[in-house]
């Protein structure tokens, strides 16, 4: 990742002392770098850049990056919409395929909302409600599998949005009822940047015709989406390429793209407290406060190969303190077997007491189960 | 703007006393956050929100700004006790302290030190001084913030300390001089305080 903006960002703590106060597990966040990493993707791709908020819904976090978040943030339930309600001060963008009467209303309701509507269903929940209040935009989605057959990999095939002809059904609908269509969301997929952006980017002239022959009214916006992995590369060529190609679409309508983990993962570390080491089987066991109940993407139960995130040891006290004679194994508070967040595999042998970080931990820190044991959730620090 | 050492403070000051006002008033806003590099809890929770209409009027009070929130409410309690605590150890006729605060924040725990005999919080602190002046009080010290820790706060991140009669400016002048929360902030002007209006008109609105 690379860009002009300089915002001043504080390391996260490395030191003992620094972290006695911290109540594991526990994650902190540091605005100054999700500011930076914000600032510097939407300056490479000069156009709007909508903050997904389920990729970081905290709310301390917010406040204190939301004058940056002015395009706005991206909302895909009710507890998310509750969560900006009286806060957000920017355009709000509720986009769900579960979309039902309650949020709809509430969107509604709602001072500079859009809501993108996935199916034909979810325009007669829109009209059945008699209430598209004027300060309601309406977008739609659509799939972007469905006109990129030639290029998706089946593994990245998925069921948001609809073909453009139901689309265009959809469009004329809401026409009919008087009710403009200003934009459309299309998007490939997390991850799915290198994948798709060029092919949406080649394709979108297409899509904007064919939603305006359907209404006889042009769009205002034109939503990519992204899938901009945390270390997106502004230099390399597919990027340049990238911008090349939505340039020209700038001139008719507003490009907008949107962005989570490129936003938040870089801007969260996880901390989790040794609780007790054993030897097993010819490898040390360091059971750990925290783990998947609390940071379930480090269990990497979705990966079909698991590469071992490698935590920063923060030992308690370092003095006479062995260096490993095995790899360690961090075991998370769950009791399943599958929960595995990390190793050491050098460096110092730890002990009960001393305190792990696993740093690139703040996107999509909430993508976790809940429940099981009632175990203790996370609390949450930010940095000043 | 204006350099906070005491001599320039003095020189400064004594023209606003012979010219202007018996008292002085010192801006400033808070450009950095004085506590960088530290970690706080998060402690903002959601609105309780159900019904339609409650969606509606929370939208309603949102605010489209670009002052950004630089501290927390635990951080913005602390700043404001340390200027009392400056202005006690250097002021030595002090009587009293009005100190602007917008209502709770409900998760933090209020200090002490603001709910002091000599301190009273209040949303217009310039309100009380030509009541008290008249009544013969010296030694007022209002002390002005906006403040944000939350987005639901309007404010530009502003400090403003006042005392309102000459023989308290002497003190005042050291407190400003020795406060670390003053000496954070930027932009720094040293004025006349504006009896009765307290924080210009045009903050007042806000």
């Amino acid at each position: 990742m690379s860009g002009n903006v300089h915002v001043k960002e504080h390391p996260a703590p490395s030191r003992y002392e620094d972290l006695e106060s911290f109540d594991t597990p526990c994650y902190l966040f540091n605005p100054a770098t999700v500011i930076s990493d914000y600032l510097k993707l939407k300056n490479a791709l000069g156009t709007p850049l909508i903050v997904s908020l389920k990729a970081n819904p905290n709310i301390d976090l917010f406040v204190r990056c939301a004058h940056i978040f002015e395009d706005g943030v991206e909302l895909a339930s009710l507890g998310e919409l509750v969560l900006m309600s009286g806060r957000a001060g920017v355009p709000k963008i509720v986009n769900t395929p579960a979309l039902d009467a309650q949020l709809l209303a509430a969107t509604l309701a709602s001072r500079n909302a859009t809501v993108i509507l996935d199916n034909p269903d979810q325009v007669d929940l829109l009209l059945s409600l008699k209430a598209p209040s004027k300060r309601v935009t309406v977008g739609l989605r659509l799939n972007a599998c469905s006109f990129l057959d030639c290029v998706v990999k089946p593994a990245h095939e998925d069921h948001f949005g609809v073909d453009l002809e139901s689309l265009c059904a959809m469009a004329s609908r809401l026409q009919d009822a008087d009710i403009d269509v200003s934009g459309i969301h299309v998007y490939g997929g997390p991850l799915t940047f290198e994948n798709y952006g060029l092919p949406l980017a080649e394709k979108a002239p297409a899509i904007i015709n064919e939603v305006t022959s359907a209404t006889g009214k042009g769009i205002e916006f034109l939503n990519l989406g992204g899938g901009f992995s945390a270390d997106w590369d502004v230099n390399s060529e597919y990027f340049r390429q990238y911008r090349e190609a939505i340039e020209p679409l700038k001139k008719d309508v507003v490009l907008w793209h949107e962005a989570g983990r490129a936003i938040f993962r870089r801007g969260g570390s996880f901390f989790t407290k040794v609780l007790a080491v054993k030897r097993l089987n010819g490898r040390h066991v360091a059971i750990c406060d925290g783990g998947m109940a609390q940071a379930f993407l480090l269990a990497q139960t979705e990966n079909f190969l698991r590469r071992p995130s490698k935590p920063v040891l923060i030992p308690k006290e370092a003095e006479g303190r062995p260096s490993l004679d095995a790899p360690v194994v961090i075991a998370g508070s769950s009791c399943n077997r599958a929960d595995i967040i990390g190793e050491l595999t050098e460096g110092l042998t730890p002990k009960a007491g001393d305190i792990l970080r696993f740093d690139d931990c703040g996107a999509y820190h909430t993508y976790s189960p809940v429940g099981f044991l009632n175990l203790k959730q996370s609390n949450f620090y930010i940095m000043s | 703007m204006i350099s906070l050492d005491l001599a320039s403070l003095e020189k400064a000051a004594a023209q606003i006393v012979q010219t202007k006002s018996a008292g002085v008033c010192l801006w400033g806003s808070l450009e950095e956050s004085p506590f960088a590099g530290t970690p706080y809890k998060g402690i903002l929770t959601t609105l309780p929100l159900r019904s339609v209409h409650e969606f509606a009027v929370a939208s309603d009070v949102e605010k489209a700004s670009t002052v950004p929130v630089r501290i927390s409410a635990a951080q913005r309690y602390a700043l404001l006790t340390e200027i009392l605590a400056a202005a006690r150890a250097n002021m030595p006729n002090l009587s009293v302290m009005l100190v602007r605060l917008c209502g709770p924040d409900f998760q933090v725990q209020l200090p002490a030190e603001l709910l002091a005999k000599d301190v009273l919080l209040t949303y217009d602190p310039y309100a009380m001084v030509p009541r008290l002046s008249r009544a013969g009080r010296k030694g007022i010290l209002t002390v002005w913030q906006d403040l944000r820790v939350d987005r639901v706060d309007i404010g530009m991140n502003r400090v403003s300390v006042a005392v309102h009669d000459a023989d308290s400016v002497p003190g005042f002048l050291k407190f400003v001089s020795a406060s670390r929360t003053i000496l954070s902030l930027s932009n720094v002007e040293l004025v006349a305080p504006d009896h009765g209006v307290g924080a210009p008109a045009k903050e007042r609105r806000q």
